[in-house]
């Protein structure tokens, strides 16, 4: 008995998979319009304020019109209700939609303690204003926010000018108009269209004026002048200058770092620092994206997914400029022949070290000439004393076509789970179950920066591909039983705490 | 009486004609005289426009005369007619593989496989390699070369499968020839190519030099041995074949610029960064 009992432990293992109410509706048909192959950004966020993280989706819609026309292709809000059950609170909310909608940015935009939701779509963003009753209020016409009909697929919410609210970055794809795309083949057989088919377009900056309102800052900024095609981004303080910067992925053409130079301006630096493109020199279909300090050393390093043959690169954070990582940590032989959209840096077993989780699949339709390898399985890569990545234990969910993933404690065991969605499938919570202490930083602040012992995290909520996440911050202990922290807000004296008892959520506000 | 008499008549009469015509058009095929037979062809396509024998028979005389745009016409014709899996598929093949048409090939010689997979696998992976689908390429190739046996299709299986960036299986046919073509630079220059990829630099660098060494002008294994090179932190010996290769490759100016640094040679890298941005964002 003892022994059955056992191999039902060992068979449960330390993923567990929980199927969400929600399937990601493409839009994908015989005519493969680009977008089909676009959509799962995820936002975390305890919208109640009840402990619990829930969770948001962005929705496809019907092609070429791109607008919702049925009940299936609405955006879903989820509840979550403790014990990895999850229920469907989006009419409640207001949250449905109406076009074609690829990622969620949470932040609380106003600093009335709840979280707010940015929604990216296709020709539209859409600013939804938690109101802290469950419903949300579509506020875009009067916060000033207009994407000029421009393809947005993702962003960050950062404090850029260090007025204490979040600022917001969209971050747009490619012009993509119906009329005049191409039909492209791959082995004969209708696929999705390369990149180069379609024109690059310019990014945007909103300052937070406060009141709910915002102001275009792209032109002054000096962020409008460079077009790209824009897959994700990340705001962190890569200069250590007390200003954050921003990286954006480009699909195919040089990435963007984004220094901030104060005073409200920004200057390109990707190819003069290291991370324009990976050492090969060839720009590769750069996809989703986080940074974070996977080395300890005390610096932010950068990390994206790309195509097959392509490697996720990573580039370690030097101080005046970054080198390449992927060689020396074996994660460019790792990942040489997988495709990656969704990233993040997170430390799933608690020793301390942050490791690495990735939503794989093809670009390539999965209804094509290359179906039968267009499907991959998730994949994590342990971080083995910031020296080397090694691939982590299978994660049983099968092969599919990932896009959106992020990490979070959605059941605060310390442990961080893992939510998943992939095209044309129902989404999943994979609740991972972990040894190792760990401490929670729950802060706010955006760009605010905390040390736990070596580690250290700044507070961004844009993570991987099209998602974020509001959560608190994680940190991975090991053995430790106590712990120093550090809590740095910008333009303010670092508070320090010192053998902080291990394994709970350390709440603070400024 | 006499009228139903001729209506009986003609079609006999028609048939006697047309089985001299054919044995005549049959002796002309046998004796490699294509023109006199194409024309007899003809005229029993005349004669019997319904029967599309006589179409696939003019066909295989056009096709056998070198003119196979107009065998493609006669052949599809009768295909039209008789759409089953045979060999006339893989003759209609064959003759877009001579108008350099790979990809109008497949369809055909896809359908012939059902026919008989022996005859047509080879000409299948020709079609599609011509038509850049490396991947099915390889696949057929490496299905060639196990019933032929022959190491050169093998060779050219592993050539598809580096093409296609399939580069454990391309390893696994790579060790398979490597005493037959280690002499051959390209196959080094794969070979290598492939093992840097899957396992570092430093286990592809051997064959990259002796890539190199075999044919110096082979820049594309100039520019891998540089990039391994580099990446093992020789920016010396980098730099020469970095700088050949990335005048056919401008991404390897990146390198490029990269060695110079290292090098101290900070105007040289500037340039060439610069050199790379303008010509990487115009590509």
């Amino acid at each position: 008995m003892f022994g059955l009992v056992l191999g039902l432990l060992v068979a449960a293992g330390p993923w567990q998979i929980y199927p969400l109410p929600f399937r990601l509706t493409t839009g994908e048909g015989a005519r493969k319009h680009l977008p089909a192959t676009m959509p799962g950004g995820i936002a975390v966020f305890d919208y109640d304020q009840d402990g619990l993280l829930d969770l948001f989706f962005p929705n496809g819609a019907a092609l070429p019109a791109g607008r919702k026309t049925s009940a299936r292709e609405s955006n879903r809000l989820l509840r979550n209700l403790g014990n990895m059950r999850f229920e469907d609170r989006t009419v409640l909310s207001g949250l449905e939609g109406a076009g074609y909608d690829f990622a969620a940015l949470a932040a609380d935009y106003d600093q009335d303690g709840w979280t707010d939701l940015l929604v990216c779509g296709l020709r539209e963003v859409r600013l939804y204003r938690n109101l802290g009753n469950g419903r949300f209020q579509d506020v875009t016409a009067s916060s000033g926010i207009q994407n000029q009909g421009r393809w947005c697929i993702g962003g960050a919410w950062f404090d850029y000018d260090r007025d204490g609210d979040a600022d917001l970055f969209l971050v747009n794809y490619v012009r993509w108009d119906p009329s005049t795309e191409p039909q492209c083949k791959v082995d004969g057989v209708p696929d999705f269209c390369h990149p180069r088919y379609y024109a690059p377009e310019p990014n945007a900056l909103f300052r937070n004026d406060g009141g709910g309102r915002f102001t275009d800052v792209s032109q002054p900024s000096g962020l409008a002048k460079y077009r790209g095609k824009g897959m994700a981004a990340v705001a962190a303080d890569f200069d250590q200058d007390g200003y954050s910067d921003l990286f954006v992925t480009n699909d195919r053409v040089l990435n963007f770092l984004f220094r901030n130079l104060g005073e409200g301006r920004f200057e390109e630096r990707a190819l003069e620092l290291g991370v324009a493109a990976p050492p090969s020199g060839n720009p590769p279909s750069s996809m989703g994206v986080d940074a974070q300090d996977f080395d300890n050393d005390g610096k932010v390093d950068l990390l994206y997914t790309a195509l097959r043959d392509e490697t996720f690169p990573l580039s370690r954070n030097r101080g005046a400029d970054f080198e390449d990582a992927g060689l020396k940590t074996k994660l460019d032989l790792l990942t040489r022949s997988m495709a990656g959209w969704g990233v993040a840096f997170a430390d799933l077993d608690n020793d301390g070290w942050k490791d690495i989780a990735v939503a794989r699949s093809d670009v390539l339709s999965a209804k094509g000439a290359r179906a039968r390898s267009a499907r991959e399985p998730l994949s994590w890569f342990r971080n083995r004393d910031g020296q080397q990545f090694v691939m982590g234990d299978a994660i049983p969910l099968a092969p599919d076509m990932y896009r959106g993933l992020v990490a979070a404690d959605f059941d605060n065991d310390g442990c961080l789970d893992l939510v998943v969605t992939a095209l044309e499938s129902q989404a999943s919570v994979i609740r991972h179950r972990c040894q190792g202490n760990w401490l929670m930083v729950d802060i706010r602040q955006p760009g605010a920066i905390v040390k736990v012992g070596s580690q250290r995290r700044s507070v961004s909520t844009s993570v991987g591909y099209a998602s974020s996440c509001a959560c608190p911050l994680h940190f991975g202990l090991g053995a430790a039983q106590t712990v120093d922290v550090e809590i740095q807000v910008p333009g303010s004296e670092p508070k320090r705490f010192r053998g902080v008892p291990a394994n709970q959520v350390l709440r603070w506000s400024p | 009486m006499n009228f139903a008499l001729g209506w009986l008549l003609v079609p006999w009469l028609l048939a006697q004609d047309a089985a001299v015509l054919s044995q005549r058009a049959a002796a002309a095929m046998r004796g490699q005289r294509f023109d006199e037979a194409e024309k007899l062809y003809r005229q029993l396509v005349a004669l019997e426009p319904s029967n599309p024998m006589w179409r696939m028979n003019l066909g295989l005389a056009l096709h056998s005369s070198g003119r196979f745009s107009q065998a493609i016409s006669e052949l599809e014709v009768y295909l039209q007619a008789r759409p089953q899996p045979g060999p006339v598929h893989l003759v209609l093949g064959a003759a877009y593989l001579k108008l350099r048409q790979p990809c109008q090939a497949i369809a055909p010689l896809e359908k012939a496989m059902q026919w008989n997979k022996s005859q047509t696998e080879l000409e299948l992976a020709d079609a599609y390699y011509g038509c850049k689908r490396f991947e099915a390429a390889a696949r057929a190739y490496e299905a060639a070369s196990r019933s032929s046996r022959r190491k050169d299709i093998a060779r050219q299986a592993a050539h598809c499968y580096w093409q296609a960036r399939r580069y454990e299986e391309a390893r696994r046919l790579f060790q398979t020839l490597e005493t037959e073509y280690w002499r051959q630079a390209e196959f080094q220059y794969e070979y290598g190519d492939v093992l840097a990829r899957l396992d570092g630099p430093e286990e592809g660098l051997p064959y990259l030099r002796r890539a190199v060494e075999a044919n110096p002008k082979l820049t594309a294994a100039r520019g891998e041995l540089g990039k391994a090179l580099l990446a093992l932190g020789d920016a010396a010996q980098a730099t020469p074949h970095l700088e050949a290769a990335s005048q056919q490759d401008v991404s390897l100016l990146l390198p490029l610029s990269r060695a110079y640094r290292a090098l101290g040679r900070l105007a040289d890298a500037d340039r060439t960064l610069q050199q790379y941005r303008s010509q990487v964002t115009t590509k």
